[in-house]
């Protein structure tokens, strides 16, 4: 007798749950919008991947808010975490491209996964909107014309060069080049070089050093050598903050220009009072006097729903600058996504990246975006400015440099 | 719990199996297809370190190298010539091979320890290559456009393969694999590996050639690795020198670990976990590593053979066939006149001391030669330099007919003179049968192939040297023991086991190193036995030993060493009567019947 209730108890269920999950199912497929992504929600690399997930969360929360798509509610239906590991997320995205309810993908936070999976993403078609990678073969892969769906929300690799590569050659006559062995580290290298010879300069020196190394004595001593009047490193933060401490014990007293790991909490953290006078390149938005409209907006939306956490910085008052690359990049991918389906009014892939490509002067956090047939990345030059992290009184704080 | 999961390693099952899950890939998502994949990727190379590691005892920690060269020299082959799929699978494993055989040069040298750095510096070297031959590899960039089923950009003889037709591909040709190397491993090449991995010095007694079997285990396991480098390139259809870095290579081991190293069911185990366990641990969030960790340290403590020593039955180092009725045994008919053995003046120094010093010995076939005298004169030595472990420094030693003065122990053996050790060599994890077909080393004419195949003359030469094997092991009086792993024997049943290994190689020369030592009188008894049957059959016996009642029922002539030189030669009788053995040796006047220990 127990047996028979249990049984049709279960048989209930089972009929229950299934009407319910085959009514939810059409009414999702209706009334939602959804969205996949797959990035470093934890591991060691998770800085950059839990703050695109923020920030993507953020975005759909404003839209949300103010109704949705064209009165769809949006869904991050898929979110999966690849902890920066290629396989990962090969498999990862395998699992999103394969759910076709999803409209569009946010990608992976980091070059190398987003390297492995760019081209299943590619052949799938649907938008793919890369957050973090600032390799500039992932949107463009031989150089030229974009892959159709792929628009990146990065600063790019060349963008971030030509901005130091500038500078450097405008300010500085013996520079000497220092970069890790990462397809980062070399290719932003080439182009700084290729930017200092454009302007007439050569750099004295190159070196080179693995992600992590503890020791970097020879390649800054032979900098020192080379007579090199300003060390330029394209790098990570944790690596920049050695580099550092080592010309400093070797009493090699030039400038050290860097790429945008210079304005990292890392680097902060590990070369102490050492920063004042680094300077970094790093998109300004964070850094102006007053936010522009957007850039508050999504501030004051972050700090009522996450407070004032790592990803905030140290000042309760304002955003690091560095939350432009670690959140607001991820909000803008976003944000542009649901604004080209607004304007596609369709789910359509060609539609929406059509959509995207007509989008014009679209005030973002970090920049006001402009897309073409042939242009899908969002940062460019104009957006990026070199910061120098001066000391005033106790403070050390960060300005923008202007030449 | 084992008995219940036997079933699984059934072959009907396993097939039974691997079909449905072909059937089923049909149906399941595109997603579990792919995860599916890479999990056969890890079983390829789970096995690869195993062959290695578990079955050949050389540690490697930087497989993730001959993975990467299958998978970039599979993935360029393809991408820059259009070869076919299957010619580049193969030249990936080829590749891999290659480099497996240089490898093992080196690998020749060291040791251990020593081996573990040699194999770290072998993948960091791959990884800075790949990272830094921009123009082959794509150096950081990475290598895209590899022709792949995901990307529907993979043909095959015109048709374009998708990921489920590469998964079923994949499937075929793991499971294809596997068998072969199951065939492999139980045969005499396989308790080749065996062997080395427990003693080199046992190996090369029975006749194993320890630089080239160490070779073949590197080539064969680089070859595994360089396939599923292949299967893996394609698979993704991008290749990145991060993939192929230190933690591959670890994590390649510790899946074979923890599934169980030794044995064929444990790589996939280990595989199935290690594939899964990253995602389903996704739930721990930011605890997954401390999780992950955690689980790696348990599976050491609690698991000390793996998943496949915990859940599975205790695998076979022998193939299955019925054994074949043992032939009478042939009495050999010399080959030269004069002596089957001969030593002429031989002598050896080590540091400076004179551990033998012109000593000469001769054995004729048929006869039992007693070789007495104190600890430290010379008659191990002795022994070490006629089986060829050491090379005299002067003095000559010819053996049935030919010269074999400093030739390596294993050719010794190979030409039938072996020997057994004062502490029993055998491979613990192996029944009391399989260290007994070990001896059958030299015998065997199978090729590699044929033994990995299951050619039927394989088998049925397998089949001939079970029978033989068994009727050794009943005149040993171990057939009641014959399945049990040798270390969970006693030390006589040890020493029965290792002597019985040697009458299966068919020797013409036997030299045993104290067989009588810790041997009750039951199984003295068997051992004076066994002895005589050798006798019998004109086998010449070289007998070191201390028990004098022993020797004095079996040998027909002793020598007697002190301090490297012979001082005796002739009858037991004589012996006790001879003032010089009896000042250096006996000590006090003796009488036969009393055991000496010196």
């Amino acid at each position: 007798m127990h047996r028979r209730s249990v049984i049709r108890l279960l048989g209930a269920a089972v009929t229950l749950t299934s009407a319910l999950a085959l009514s939810a199912g059409s009414a999702a497929a209706q009334d939602t919008i959804k969205i996949g992504m797959t990035s470093a929600l934890t591991g060691p690399y998770n800085e950059y991947g839990e703050g695109g997930r923020r920030g993507v969360e953020l975005a759909i929360e404003k839209w949300n808010a103010k109704g949705g798509i064209n009165g769809k509610t949006i869904e991050l239906a898929m979110l999966l975490d690849d902890q920066l590991v290629p396989d990962r997320a090969v498999q990862n995205m395998r699992r999103l491209l394969d759910n076709k309810e999803l409209v569009a993908i946010i990608g992976p936070a980091g070059s190398g996964p987003t390297l492995a999976v760019i081209e299943m993403a590619a052949a799938d078609g649907r938008p793919y909107m890369n957050p973090v990678a600032q390799t500039p073969t992932v949107t463009y892969p031989d150089g030229g014309k974009p892959r159709p769906n792929v628009f990146s929300f990065a600063l790019q690799n060349d963008v971030e060069s030509t901005v130091l590569g500038r500078y450097v050659a405008s300010q500085f006559k013996k520079p000497g080049l220092v970069h890790e062995s990462t397809a980062y580290g070399v290719s932003g290298a080439d182009m700084i070089a290729k930017e200092l010879k454009a302007a007439g300069g050569a750099v004295v020196a190159t070196e080179t050093y693995n992600q992590r190394a503890q020791d970097v004595t020879a390649q800054i001593a032979r900098l020192q050598r080379a007579g090199a009047d300003v060390v330029v490193c394209v790098g990570l933060g944790a690596d920049l903050a050695v580099i550092r401490r080592t010309m400093a014990r070797l009493n090699f007293n030039v400038p050290l220009v860097a790429s945008n790991g210079a304005l990292s909490i890392p680097y902060q953290e590990a070369a102490g009072d050492l920063v004042t006078g680094t300077r970094g390149s790093m998109v300004y938005v964070f850094g102006e006097e007053t936010l522009n409209p957007a850039a508050q907006g999504f501030a004051d939306a972050y700090k009522a729903k996450y407070g004032t956490d790592r990803w905030w910085g140290n000042d309760p008052q304002r955003p690091q600058i560095f939350m432009s690359l670690s959140v607001s990049n991820a909000y803008d991918a976003a944000d542009v996504l649901f604004e080209g389906i607004k304007r596609a009014n369709s789910t359509d892939p060609k539609a929406i990246a059509t959509a995207i490509e007509g989008i014009q002067g679209l005030r973002g956090v970090n920049a006001t975006y402009s897309f073409s047939a042939t242009k899908h990345h969002a940062i460019a030059p104009e957006d990026v400015a070199i910061f120098e992290y001066v000391k005033s009184g106790d403070k050390i704080g960060l300005t923008i440099v202007r030449n | 719990m084992r008995n219940l999961l036997s079933f699984l390693t059934r072959t009907p099952v396993v097939a039974a199996l691997l079909v449905a899950l072909g059937v089923a890939a049909e149906f399941v998502s595109g997603a579990t297809v792919q995860i599916w994949s890479f999990l056969l990727v890890n079983v390829l190379l789970a096995q690869s370190i195993n062959l290695l590691t578990g079955v050949a005892g050389q540690i490697s920690l930087g497989h993730a190298g001959f993975l990467g060269i299958g998978a970039y020299g599979s993935a360029l082959l393809m991408k820059n010539f259009g070869l076919p799929l299957p010619l580049t699978l193969l030249a990936g494993a080829a590749m891999g091979a290659f480099s497996g055989w240089l490898l093992s040069f080196a690998a020749g040298r060291v040791r251990e320890f020593y081996l573990a750095m040699m194999t770290l510096g072998f993948g960091m070297i791959f990884y800075e290559v790949v990272r830094e031959w921009t123009s082959v590899t794509g150096g950081m960039m990475g290598l895209s456009g590899v022709p792949s089923p995901g990307l529907r950009t993979l043909t095959l003889f015109g048709w374009s393969v998708g990921p489920t037709a590469y998964f079923q591909i994949m499937l075929a040709v793991v499971a294809g694999v596997v068998w072969l190397l199951r065939n492999f491993v139980t045969s005499p090449f396989g308790r080749a590996f065996f062997a080395i991995h427990v003693s080199e010095v046992a190996a090369g007694s029975i006749g194993v050639p320890r630089a080239r079997t160490k070779r073949n285990a590197y080539m064969l396991s680089a070859a595994l690795a360089g396939l599923a480098g292949g299967f893996y390139a394609h698979l993704v259809g991008y290749l990145g020198p991060e993939t192929f870095g230190l933690h591959r290579s670890v994590e390649v081991l510790v899946m074979a670990v923890v599934g169980g190293l030794g044995t064929l069911a444990g790589p996939v185990l280990g595989a199935v976990v290690f594939t899964y366990l990253p995602e389903k641990l996704q739930i721990f969030a930011e605890y997954q590593f401390m999780v992950y960790g955690l689980i790696l340290l348990l599976s050491f403590v609690l698991l000390p053979r793996g998943l496949a020593g915990l859940l599975l039955p205790r695998p076979r180092f022998a193939k299955d066939v019925a054994p074949l009725p043992a032939p009478p045994p042939a009495v050999p008919k010399p080959s030269g006149s004069g002596p089957l053995l001969s030593a002429e003046g031989v002598s050896i120094s080590f540091l400076g001391l004179r551990a033998l010093d012109n000593a000469s010995v001769t054995v004729g076939a048929g006869e039992i030669l007693g070789l007495v005298g104190p600890n430290g004169s010379g008659k191990s030595t002795l022994v070490n330099i006629i089986s060829g472990i050491y090379r005299p420094g002067d003095g000559r030693v010819t053996f049935d007919g030919g010269a074999i003065t400093g030739l390596p122990d294993h050719a010794v053996a190979r030409r039938g003179a072996l020997r057994t050790f004062q502490d029993p060599r055998l491979v613990p994890a192996f029944t009391v049968r399989e260290n007994v077909l070990l001896g059958g080393h030299r015998l065997y004419r199978q090729n590699p192939l044929a033994a990995a195949l299951n050619l039927p003359g394989a088998l049925r030469e397998d089949a001939a040297m079970l029978g033989r094997a068994d009727a050794i092991i009943a005149m040993a009086g171990l057939s009641h023991l014959a399945d049990t792993p040798v270390r969970d024997l006693p030390y006589g049943d040890q020493r029965m086991t290792e002597l019985s290994r040697v009458i299966l190689a068919d020797p013409r020369l036997v030299m045993l190193d104290e067989p009588a030592a810790g041997l009750s009188e039951v199984e003295l008894q068997r051992l004076g036995g066994l002895v005589r049957h050798l006798k019998e059959r004109g086998v010449g016996v070289i007998l070191i030993e201390h028990h004098m009642d022993f020797l004095n029922e079996l040998v027909d002539r002793v020598v007697v060493l002190d301090s490297g030189r012979v001082i005796y030669q002739g009858g037991m009788a004589g012996m006790y009567r001879d003032p010089a053995v009896v000042a250096a040796y006996l000590g006090t006047e003796t009488q036969p019947g009393e055991a000496v220990h010196a």
